[in-house]
């Protein structure tokens, strides 16, 4: 049995080999157009060209250059690219890496020097005279929980916990960009 | 990206958020791109780059102004079109060329699909200048900026019906164009 595609003028086909190339055809003109290329060697030559045109604009997206060239200077990204150990030397010295290391200090300052936990054996350095004002509220604090280490563990360990994991959740949305 | 990072993007970028605006551009680069070179043609290439830093220029400086009426992309797509058409009707035309003759295509004249990847890409260049700026327009949001049928229509305010036979057209044309004598006479100066 034919079909009218079958006996449509060359020129008529070729109209729609673009959209056929694109598969944009509905599966019954596409089908018709493919048994009429099949038995017109004119019209399989056109659909050969437009094939070859195809793969051909399809790398037209290779030619897009890279955005940053066109942005007007003070819009444009540093040319210095930070390494992962600058990134994490600049999320150290973030507000939340500061706050880590204020965490960790203060616990050995509580360690090291109150006199609760130390009975009261000092020892006598520039840094001590520069901390000596620190001293006074650790001891306070040590004084609040009783001089007992268990509790003053704890209640350091949970405090520093919470500071740490918010300081690394924010630290994290610092340094991604 | 939702239309609400969208939003976000545009209304951090107008407060003058450096890096929102270079993420909202990274998004539509290859948009603007595709229409600039479209308008500009092959033949006004130089221009290109120009015109590009102006577009990122006025878009950035008209941020604040934008009230998201329209997309940002569609906004975007008009300041790059309206840049790339001011500079076209700036320019004096370029003295006639071979390449400007007409000559009409036989039937029998077919490209010639055994040239080498290089070399049709340097002819479909070529031939993109002497298509029509809508169809021209129409194929480099295509494949340049690898846009939807959908997206094209919604960028360049048409019917969807009628971006397609745009495209269709200009392959059509694309085609008949590589098929002149002249172009294939004069095959050995482009490659």
């Amino acid at each position: 049995m034919t079909n009218r595609f079958e006996h449509m003028d060359c020129e008529r086909i070729e109209e729609m080999l673009p959209a056929f190339v694109e598969h944009e055809l509905v599966p019954k003109e596409a089908s018709l157009v493919r048994a009429h290329v099949e038995s017109c060697p004119r019209c399989g030559e056109a659909l050969q060209a437009f094939t070859v045109m195809e793969r051909s604009l399809v790398t037209r997206r290779e030619e897009v250059p890279p955005f940053e060239a066109f942005l007007p200077p003070a819009l444009a990204p540093s040319r210095w690219h930070p390494s992962i150990f600058v990134r994490s030397l600049r999320a150290l010295t973030s507000v939340p890496g500061m706050a880590i290391v204020l965490v960790m200090w203060a616990g050995f300052l509580i360690a090291r020097y109150s006199d609760r936990l130390t009975g009261g054996v000092l020892e006598k350095t520039t840094l001590d005279r520069m901390m000596a004002f620190a001293k006074r509220g650790i001891d306070a604090i040590v004084s609040a929980a009783g001089g007992d280490m268990t509790t003053l563990t704890a209640v350091y360990g949970a405090l520093a916990i919470a500071v740490i994991v918010s300081a690394g959740a924010l630290t994290m949305r610092f340094v991604r960009d | 990206m939702s239309n609400d990072q969208e939003r976000d993007l545009v209304a951090r970028a107008a407060r003058g958020d450096a890096r929102a605006f270079r993420a909202l551009i990274a998004t539509h680069h290859s948009t603007a791109y595709a229409v600039v070179r479209a308008i500009l043609g092959p033949r006004r290439f130089d221009d290109v780059d120009d015109v590009m830093q102006l577009v990122y220029l006025k878009t950035y400086q008209g941020l604040a102004g934008f009230r998201g009426e329209s997309k940002f992309s569609t906004w975007l797509y008009q300041i790059a079109r309206r840049e790339a058409l001011d500079v076209v009707s700036k320019r004096t035309l370029e003295s006639t060329s071979i390449d400007d003759v007409v000559i009409p295509a036989r039937a029998s004249d077919l490209p010639d699909t055994t040239l080498g990847e290089s070399d049709m890409k340097q002819w479909i260049e070529r031939a993109m200048g002497e298509l029509d700026e809508s169809y021209r327009t129409a194929i480099e949001l295509r494949y340049m900026a690898e846009k939807s049928y959908e997206e094209i229509a919604d960028l360049m305010r048409l019917p969807v019906g009628t971006v397609k036979t745009y495209v269709h057209r200009g392959k059509l044309e694309l085609k008949r164009i590589m098929s002149r004598p002249a172009w294939r006479e004069h095959k050995g100066a482009v490659s």
